[in-house]
């Protein structure tokens, strides 16, 4: 598996996309900071050219991790079935499951770089730009990826095992989505009427990072700062982390390249 | 060590309701050149790819260099290269960064390989170019260049020429012949263009709908497709019978046109001739020939093999 992860640390740094990404995140992010500061030159009443205003943009929506961690693992092996180049890596004797985990690692170690610079960018420009202490939210906002952290691992696993499963990237976007946001969703409108499914629907990231985060300018009402809500988010990500893994490799055993 | 590189038991593949393979059975010994033949559809490419690992067997059994287990088959193909169907490759990297990505995936040592594979197959002034403005014959080199990382002592090659033109066509043909003969490195090879598979290989095996209908080696197959004659007489049914009692052949056939085709002629083809004159029959025809492996495979596929 190590070979595969080293060849694949080779081309991923020779390509051009995974720069592209992280220069377009970094750049948007940037973007929304220099907007703020603009209006506020504009206007010297206008309220949200803050720092805490600008890092709370993220905690309040935590669950855009996964939807990048899905973009990198699509970025980075989209083309794999197409090119023809999981075939050559099967017929040269790397198992299924070493290239599968060999992607969720190599995806998840880019994700974190890129989600790194990104936040370099993010925070530094709203610290030069904006007004306001940054302290608490930028605590606020790293204890919130931190919490995040493991459901972002599990979209990336799922992304990779999608890929790895559906022979058109397409069928693997609409998965994808269907688990993590789309039926999340259902269970909780279907939870106003039965218990069950309520119950079930707090378990799942994508609900409870929207619904029981709090992070505005009078204040935070985080769930990872009880330890309830710590453990809930430990547990149902690494909880779904380990499910779609098990799925993906057993799926992948039988599956024809 | 085993003998045979590659052992298919009783394989059985099916799609659907499709059945692509049928208790295909074949056997490739060490240094062996095997030339599998077959229409679009018989079943090659299927069986190339549960080789390589790249389809899994509703049933049945693949052995590698002697070993069957997932496993121990995982590390066997690690001393195998494969082109099948086509070349897998970035569009996007150079010929020099896709052939050193999968050098380091397959572990071998020394970047200096990836000069010295660019230089065998013709590449090396093109190793700056992104693989994606690769002529399809350059791609099949390359994916050859790819295949042949590692010093495998199996190739696995799906129509390896295809799109080569004449001079490429060659120059695979002296490659591959070098390699097998140079570094006794077994090759298992299909391609649609049958003459030049009968300058390769020394197995055959012929394929038909998913079903293996013969495996003989290429002497056998000289033997069996030696000279034979064919005359057309104007009395076929005497000329038979006094084939068999005048001359005592019996391996002939009538073939639908009334033409007598016999095989195995131990006599010279004028003995024959005298045959129907001395009997007073016209001749309308008279050819020695030699079958073809073309030849050779229409009839066994439309049932007749034996009786050539």
């Amino acid at each position: 598996m190590l070979n595969y992860v080293k060849s694949e640390w080779f081309r991923i740094a020779r390509g051009k996309t995974i720069y592209a990404m992280t220069a377009i995140l970094s750049a948007l992010t940037v973007a929304m900071n220099v907007v703020l500061f603009l209006v506020r030159q504009g206007d010297i009443n206008f309220p949200y050219a803050s720092i805490t205003f600008s890092l709370n943009t993220l905690t309040n929506s935590l669950y855009g991790l996964f939807v990048m961690g899905a973009i990198v693992v699509a970025l980075l092996f989209a083309e794999d079935r197409k090119n023809g180049t999981l075939k050559n890596s099967i017929a040269y004797g790397i198992s299924r499951e070493s290239i599968f985990l060999g992607k969720c690692g190599i995806s998840l170690a880019w994700a974190v770089i890129i989600m790194i610079i990104v936040l370099v960018f993010y925070v530094g420009s709203a610290f030069l730009l904006l007004e306001g202490s940054g302290a608490e939210p930028l605590q606020k906002m790293l204890e919130g990826i931190g919490a995040a952290m493991p459901s972002a691992l599990a979209s990336v696993i799922l992304a990779v095992a999608l890929l790895s499963l559906c022979n058109n990237i397409i069928v693997s976007v609409v998965w994808w989505a269907a688990i993590t946001f789309i039926i999340p969703k259902i269970f909780y409108q279907i939870g106003f009427a039965v218990k069950l499914f309520s119950l079930i629907a707090k378990w799942m990231p994508v609900n409870f990072f929207n619904d029981e985060v709090i992070a505005n300018m009078d204040g935070y009402d985080c769930l990872w700062n009880t330890s309830f809500g710590l453990m809930k988010c430990l547990v149902a990500g690494f909880g779904f982390a380990f499910t779609y893994m098990v799925i993906g490799l057993l799926g992948i055993r039988k599956k024809d390249v | 060590m085993s003998d045979s590189v590659i052992e298919s038991k009783a394989i059985v593949k099916n799609y659907g309701g499709f059945t692509a393979l049928n208790n295909v059975n074949i056997t490739i010994k060490r240094g062996e050149i095997y030339g599998l033949v077959g229409d679009n559809g018989a079943g090659k490419s299927t069986l190339f790819k549960i080789i390589a690992g790249q389809v899994i067997p509703n049933g049945g059994e693949i052995c590698l260099f002697g070993e069957h287990l997932p496993k121990n088959l995982e590390q066997q193909r690690k001393r195998t290269g494969a082109i099948i169907e086509s070349p897998g490759f970035y569009p996007q990297l150079s010929v020099e960064n896709n052939l050193e990505y999968y050098r380091i995936q397959k572990g071998v040592p020394g970047r200096e390989i990836v000069k010295k594979l660019l230089e065998t197959v013709n590449l090396y002034n093109s190793r700056k170019k992104k693989c994606k403005e690769l002529s399809m014959g350059m791609k099949q080199r390359f994916g050859l260049a790819i295949a042949l990382l590692g010093e495998p002592e199996l190739l696995i090659l799906d129509e390896p020429i295809n799109g080569l033109d004449p001079s490429g066509i060659i120059e695979m043909r002296k490659l591959l012949l070098m390699l097998n003969m140079e570094k006794n490195i077994t090759i298992l090879l299909s391609s649609h263009i049958l003459s030049e598979l009968e300058q390769l290989a020394s197995v055959y095996g012929f394929l038909n709908e998913g079903k293996l209908l013969e495996q003989i080696s290429a002497s056998n197959l000289r033997k069996r497709c030696s000279d034979y004659i064919e005359i057309l007489v104007s009395d076929f049914e005497r000329y038979a019978a006094l084939l068999e009692k005048k001359l005592n052949h019996k391996q002939f056939q009538v073939l639908p046109d009334n033409v007598i085709r016999i095989s195995n002629p131990k006599l010279e083809i004028e003995v024959f001739s005298r045959l129907a004159s001395d009997n007073n029959m016209s001749i309308s025809k008279l050819e020695k020939k030699q079958m073809s492996l073309e030849n050779y495979y229409m009839t066994l596929k439309n049932g007749g093999a034996s009786s050539c």
